[in-house]
């Protein structure tokens, strides 16, 4: 069996407002569960949903309302310490002391965990910033620095990895690495919960994923579960029958939207299949074929947070 | 905690600010070196004769300002307008030992390094710490070390602990600079006429070294204090230089300063200086306010120094609780 990796169960935070600003829920009893072993699990949310916050919870930066936050089983914030040993995390833009090397900026994190100095050369190798260690910081590029931020995240070979936008300010190529550096490490018993809003990078790296919205959960489990529950619960059916127009008509008077495209009946907004069955067989019309259409990731999240009654918050980062 | 240690006082001797302190000490320190090399002589007897000159002369303007008096006075006026001379001037009035003496000067050289010493304490602690806040690296550390208490330990360790080094390093090259002037250019002796004999002048000197150290850790310890509690270098300076300056100063001139020996300011110099006296004003019958050697208020170096430090610990109670509840973002 594996052990549970993270576990979040109600978890809320308020934001008190500067002066006269008013008060911000960034999470409102979220839950989320990371099953250890080498899984890469995404959470996604829109900006200002809560993950930051979950994130920044998760390694005691953040001081949640209430809630209970567990990792490896140990309580967070109070057994962090023992936790943290294990745990990589890159929350956000990575931060550096600018005016030294990658290589010197490393080496102190290194230090503060008592690892071998060779640990360093080790981890620059995998991000394939060797050449360019010895520069400073203040110098690097913002793809180069989110390269570092994930060479420290590796210094420790941790257990668990928890990787905010790793691949904010990568070019293709750089976003390409991290994709296969992140199965890579789960490939070896490393449990990542990768946190982005590129969803095609989720879809393609992530066996579980958690979807995020107004600091609640509104789905999670496996990939395919997930978008399936997506199909399902706000997507599309499409219908074989006889007679369209008949179909068409009767799901219409059901209350059920429906549309004629290439000999089909595309019916959308059904909770359950089972209801267009029933509608149809009622009166005497019998589908021959019945199909959810399958959703991809970016329809799922925006038909789930739709539905949660998401108002777009460019300016959140929460 | 040592491993962080370790990693904290590296990157505090490492940063460019505290490497241009160094440099600009060093500078100063030499200029100083070279200002005392170039205004002191070890030719007494040149100053002897010089001495000499400025007094003939002295004597021969005299001379001349009475004959002239006595030429253009009435004689009526004579005693009032040209009186002769009677300054009881001496040669030894026009001489001035050339020698610099290491003794005479010692506590003035302690005392300077204290103060800039202080000075750059408060400045670099409030960065060091300042500063990581505002880049985010104090988050990143706590990633890793997530016992925010051992983290600002280490840092405010690093930091005050550091800044003495310096300042000592800086202190003790200036002792050295200006002994070799003594050496070449002086004396290690008192060259005071009216020197008083001081039978614990070495003790007293590190007493004195002593109490400018534990003022530099103070004075560093609240740039620290500041910088953890305000997460902004500029912050932590503005309150620190803020108050002591406009906020003291206030304070200070409240019931015409009958408060002042209760400042921080008070505290620090007695604490460095061994004593800080303070005349207490009195009010007359008709309201006037004076000012009496009967009404001294004395703060003494030990009370100084453990009232300052409870103020800079409390500073700290204030400063480790609010880092400890407030979410680091």
């Amino acid at each position: 069996m594996t052990a549970t990796a993270v576990e979040v169960r109600a978890l809320t935070k308020t934001y008190r407002g500067r002066l006269r600003a008013a008060k911000r829920k960034a999470l409102d009893g979220l839950d989320l569960t990371v099953d250890g072993g080498g899984r890469v699990h995404g959470f996604l949310g829109p900006n200002g949903s809560g993950k930051t916050t979950t994130l920044r919870a998760l390694i005691g930066l953040v001081r949640a309302d209430s809630g209970e936050v567990r990792m490896f089983g140990r309580s967070v914030p109070h057994e962090l310490p023992a936790v943290v040993p294990g745990v990589g995390s890159l929350i956000e833009a990575p931060q550096f002391f600018r005016n030294f090397s990658g290589r010197r900026n490393l080496r102190y994190l290194n230090d503060v965990a008592g690892l071998p100095p060779t640990r360093v050369d080790e981890v620059l190798e995998v991000v394939d910033l060797t050449d360019r260690a010895d520069d400073l910081v203040k110098g690097y590029s913002l793809g180069m620095r989110q390269r570092l931020g994930i060479a420290a995240t590796l210094l420790k070979q941790p257990t668990l990895l928890l990787l905010d936008e790793p691949s904010n300010g990568l070019d293709p190529a750089g976003i390409r690495d991290v994709r296969s550096l992140l199965r890579r490490v789960a490939g070896e018993g490393t449990t990542v919960v990768l946190s982005s809003h590129l969803l095609a990078e989720v879809e393609q790296v992530c066996d579980e994923v958690t979807i995020v919205a107004h600091g609640r959960t509104i789905a999670s489990g496996p990939v395919r579960d997930v978008l399936s529950q997506a199909s399902a619960s706000g997507g599309r059916l499409r219908v074989r029958v006889a007679d369209l127009q008949a179909g068409q008509r009767t799901l219409a008077a059901a209350g059920l939207t429906a549309a004629a495209e290439a000999g089909q009946l595309v019916v959308t907004g059904v909770d359950d299949p089972s209801t267009v069955t029933r509608v149809l067989a009622e009166s005497g019309i019998y589908l021959s074929e019945l199909t959810p259409d399958r959703v991809g990731l970016e329809e799922a999240f925006l038909l789930l947070t739709d539905e949660s009654g998401h108002q777009p918050d460019p300016k959140a980062t929460t | 905690m040592s491993r962080l240690l370790s990693v904290e006082f590296r990157r505090f001797f490492a940063r460019r600010l505290t490497r241009w302190a160094g440099v600009v000490l060093l500078l100063g320190i030499a200029a100083a070196g070279i200002g005392t090399f170039a205004t002191s002589s070890k030719d007494v007897a040149a100053a002897h004769r010089s001495a000499q000159r400025h007094y003939e002369a002295f004597l021969q303007d005299q001379q001349a300002f009475r004959t002239d008096c006595l030429a253009h006075t009435p004689p009526d006026q004579v005693d009032e307008q040209c009186p002769p001379d009677e300054s009881g001037a001496t040669v030894e009035n026009f001489y001035s030992d050339p020698r610099f003496s290491f003794h005479d000067h010692v506590g003035d050289l302690l005392t300077t390094g204290c103060v800039i010493g202080s000075l750059l304490g408060l400045i670099l602690a409030a960065s060091v710490i300042g500063a990581e806040w505002q880049a985010g690296t104090f988050a990143s550390l706590l990633t890793w070390e997530p016992r925010r208490m051992r983290v600002a330990a280490a840092k405010v360790t690093a930091v005050v602990v550091g800044s003495l080094a310096i300042a000592t390093v800086a202190t003790a090259l200036l002792l050295g600079v200006e002994s070799l002037v003594a050496a070449t250019h002086g004396t290690f002796t008192t060259v005071l006429r009216e020197a008083r004999p001081q039978p614990h002048f070495a003790k007293q000197t590190w007493a004195l070294a002593g109490r400018a150290a534990l003022v530099v850790m103070l004075v560093s310890g609240i740039g620290a204090a500041l910088a953890l509690l305000l997460r902004h270098t500029v912050a932590a300076l503005g309150v620190a230089i803020g108050y002591l300056i406009v906020g003291e100063g206030i304070i200070g001139s409240l019931r015409h300063g009958d408060v002042r020996h209760h400042l921080l300011q008070s505290r620090l110099d007695a604490l460095l200086h061994g004593r800080y006296e303070w005349f207490i004003p009195t009010r007359g019958p008709d309201g006037s306010v004076g000012f009496s050697s009967d009404h001294l208020a004395v703060v003494h170096a030990l009370n100084a120094g453990i009232e300052a430090l409870i103020f800079v610990a409390l500073l700290f109670a204030v400063a480790l609780t609010i880092l400890q509840r407030r979410d680091v973002t």
